[in-house]
């Protein structure tokens, strides 16, 4: 492989993961947050509480799944090189 | 005398009673939760079924099987995350690595041996987002047909 291509390819597999879990790192971190201060809150809604945030949790972190793919397919299966 | 102790007496009955309600209260509550995990399960094990039996009629038993591979992957995924989210707020350490390491690993070897595909395993890690969905979607639109109704 081309080392620039391979250099290329390195950076952008890094950028992919580290940007991309960026975002869903903090909607995760603040739906969780959230989710316990409600449930300290009326504990009789933990149930509804914790459904909303396997939902949430669920399609947040498909978000870096995304960017792992990427990253992956650059890294092992890059279609440049 | 008498007064006040009845009164102490009646207020830690009412505290050890609030005590013993609450975790009883909880277990209830939680029912919700194990429920939609069920049927967030269930339902992604239904979709995997429709999924790769359209997959074995249009392509080949291999990407059929790849599929398949992939829907039990996620199904792992989907019950560790179930189980983090039960955890929420009970333990101090939460990690989301172990998870995504099962996505790693699937996804490398699927990449790395030369009978697996990568598609058809992404799309079936991915089935249980479509049950997610199927599930979600029928329950808003019965709720915004509601909310029309009552106000109509």
């Amino acid at each position: 492989m081309n080392p620039t291509i391979a250099a290329a390819s390195v950076l952008a597999a890094a950028l992919a993961v580290g940007l991309g879990a960026i975002g869903p790192g903090i909607g995760q971190g603040t739906a969780a947050g959230q989710a316990v201060e409600g449930i300290a809150r009326q504990p009789e809604a933990e149930g509804k509480i914790r459904a909303t945030l396997l939902l949430s949790l669920a399609f947040m972190e498909a978000l870096t799944i995304y960017g792992l793919v990427v990253a992956l397919i650059l890294l092992f299966a890059n279609p440049f090189s | 005398m008498n007064n006040s102790e009845s009164t102490l007496h009646s207020t830690i009955e009412k505290n050890s009673e609030s005590e013993i309600s609450t975790p009883e209260l909880a277990d209830n509550s939680m029912g919700e939760f194990y429920q939609l995990r069920n049927n967030l399960l269930m339902g992604t094990i239904f979709v995997a079924l429709v999924g790769s039996s359209l997959t074995l009629f249009f392509y080949d038993w291999q990407t059929s099987l790849n599929y398949l591979l992939g829907t039990c992957f996620g199904l792992v995924y989907l019950n560790m995350l179930a189980r983090s989210v039960e955890r929420v707020g009970l333990t101090k350490k939460t990690s989301g690595w172990s998870r995504l390491a099962i996505f790693i690993g699937l996804m490398i070897v699927a990449i790395k041996r030369e009978q697996l595909q990568v598609v058809p395993v992404f799309l079936g890690f991915i089935t249980y987002k479509v049950a997610i969905l199927s599930y979600l979607l029928p329950l808003n639109l019965w709720d915004q047909q509601n909310k029309a109704e009552s106000k109509n």
